[in-house]
């Protein structure tokens, strides 16, 4: 039996993605990530390597204080209208470089399907940056495009 | 002492408290390690070690460890802290002195770090509301959480260790312990005060804020909160009444403990997850390794040592005892050094003195203590942690607050513990040798 369909990376990845330098303010950084629907933004350097990324997490992670995050029920008594307020003024600060997490798990084009599966499920990646053989930055699997190849599988049954 | 082989269990438990102060390998671990090499080279045999175990202290810590983890999630040790900031009006000065006096009378009855633990993130978050630093204050209610235990019998573990070795009741210590407890409080509430004062200083206050938090979201099932504080309340009046019933406190707290696990809808293994498992551990080994080490008869030749210096004076004895048991607590901390104290304080009982004075200096040596250095207690680790955690994360270059490291908290830790053992020497001398 053949596969109808093919199972590797480059067929899901997403090339339309928010990327730019470590200097990029995190204000159009996420207006990018806004216009592109995406909510990941990958950092990159000259050669189009990956020096770090940054998802909609880490953003929301510098927006509860931490006295907050130790302790939750504290952010449902109002009041919070401040501090709220004054986190997302720092944020206006912030350039990609201060938010963005080096560490950063990536596929390859040729890799095959499941590894971005298996990444998604037990890792709870919602998106992961696919490089090329020049370990360039390709683009990024996110959830909807593996639906989107599990329709397309099915349909190739029918 | 018999023979050579004697010295050994000494000096291993010197070695061991060495390795303690170090630090460098996890507490409960390396005197569990130390505890069982006991046994396998039979410096003590299998039975006496199990015998040596004090299982009343034991249940004990574990019952209320259950009482107190159950009662920690219901959020009333925040709903307080709220209604210490309304009854305060905001101001800063007024916050931290009711606070302190919430952490300390909350410290008494429940188990310390897990009070620091809960009043701290509230502290944080009503210090970011005011716009003061939180500094002054959280650091105040890391003294006064170690200052609150030493209150009454189940506040701070050495005071659940002594009462049982010593046979000292919970009325005992409400009589003993509690006048002095409330009386330094005052004091260092004062001299903490005069410290802090400046730094609290603000003009306006956000009142409109504050009135509009609504603490009482903070309680999650209002039903059970009172169920389990009920709980507790007759919790204590088994201690109370242990007289007249002459049922154990272990006994007691594990009923509690068990008709709250009854009454709550969380699962029971989530709640065994929070008991301390690592202290238990460590107070276990160094019931066996302290039951080696006095087998040998290396301690009774410290009690002898220390009676011949005051030339057999009780009152001597008695300060001697606060002094070394305050210092050595803060550089051992306080569970080896209250053990190792028990038995020095029964080896000079059996020379027919009446020891009764010691175990009061012991306590408040061993409690007090706490406050002088940042490695004194576990509380000031944990408030520390939480507090700098949130320095940190602000990153920032205009914070108006400062990290609390070793030297700033010992340096108005150690004026504290000096200024508790002051008070505690005029109270155990107009108490016993007037």
């Amino acid at each position: 039996m053949s596969l109808s369909v093919d199972l590797k990376i480059k067929d899901l990845v997403e090339t339309d993605i928010p990327s730019g330098s470590a200097e990029v303010k995190v204000s159009d950084a996420l207006n990018l990530m806004i216009q592109k629907r995406v909510n990941i933004f990958v950092v990159v350097n000259k050669d189009k390597k990956i020096k770090g990324v940054f998802t909609l997490y880490d953003i929301l992670d510098r927006l509860i204080p931490f006295f907050i995050k130790i302790d939750t029920s504290l952010g449902f008594i109002s009041t919070n209208e401040l501090i709220t307020e004054e986190r997302i003024r720092s944020l206006s600060n912030l350039r990609a470089k201060d938010l963005m997490v080096k560490k950063v798990y990536c596929l390859k084009e040729e890799e095959e399907m499941i590894k971005a599966i298996i990444m998604m499920y037990v890792k709870n990646f919602d998106y992961i940056p696919v490089i090329n053989k020049e370990h360039q930055l390709v683009g990024v699997v996110n959830r909807t495009n593996v639906e989107k190849k599990i329709i397309e599988i099915i349909n190739s049954f029918s | 002492m018999e023979s050579v082989s004697g010295i050994i269990p000494p000096l291993l438990f010197l070695f061991l408290l060495f390795l303690l102060v170090t630090d460098r390998f996890n507490r409960s671990i390396i005197t569990a390690l130390f505890a069982i090499f006991f046994v396998i080279f039979n410096f003590i045999n299998f039975e006496k070690a199990v015998e040596s175990i004090d299982f009343n202290t034991i249940g004990l810590l574990v019952g209320m460890m259950i009482i107190v983890s159950v009662i920690a999630k219901t959020g009333i040790f925040q709903f307080l802290a709220i209604k210490m900031l309304k009854l305060a009006k905001g101001r800063p000065v007024r916050l931290m002195i009711y606070l302190s006096l919430l952490t300390a009378f909350l410290s008494a009855f429940l188990d310390n770090v897990t009070t620091i633990l809960l009043v701290t993130p509230v502290t944080l978050y009503i210090t970011k509301i005011l716009g003061v630093s939180p500094f002054p204050i959280v650091i105040s209610l890391i003294y006064f959480s170690n200052i609150g235990g030493t209150a009454t019998l189940i506040g701070d573990p050495p005071n659940i260790i002594i009462g049982s070795e010593a046979n000292l009741t919970f009325n005992d210590f409400l009589k003993y312990n509690t006048p002095v407890t409330v009386i330094n409080t005052f004091i260092i509430l004062s001299l903490l005060f005069l410290i802090f004062k400046n730094q609290l200083r603000k003009k306006k206050v956000p009142l409109e804020l504050i009135k509009k938090i609504k603490e009482e979201r903070l309680i999650k099932d209002k039903v059970f909160t009172l169920k389990a504080i009920l709980i507790l309340v007759l919790v204590l009046i088994g201690f109370v009444t242990h007289s007249l019933t002459h049922i154990e406190n272990s006994i007691i707290a594990l009923s509690g403990a068990f008709l709250i696990l009854l009454l709550s809808v969380r699962e029971p293994d989530e709640i065994y997850k929070e008991i301390e498992w690592s202290s238990i551990f460590f107070l276990i080994s160094l019931f066996v390794i302290m039951a080696a080490v006095e087998q040998t008869g290396f301690l009774e030749l410290i009690s002898n040592g220390l009676f011949s210096l005051t030339k057999g004076n009780v009152e001597l004895n008695t300060y001697l005892i606060l002094l070394t048991s305050g210092l050595s607590s803060s550089i051992t901390g306080n569970l080896p050094n209250t053990l190792l104290f028990i038995k020095i304080i029964e080896g000079i009982a059996k020379m027919g003195v009446d020891v009764f004075p010691m175990w009061w200096a012991l306590s408040l040596g061993a409690c007090f203590g706490g406050n002088a250095s940042l490695i004194a207690s576990a509380v000031n680790i944990v408030g520390a942690d939480i507090y700098n955690k949130n320095i940190l994360e602000n990153g920032q270059k205009n914070s108006p607050s400062q990290k609390i490291n070793f030297i700033n908290f010992s340096m108005y830790g150690s004026l504290v513990t000096l200024v508790s053992l002051l008070v505690s020497f005029f109270y155990l001398k107009v108490s016993f040798f007037n």
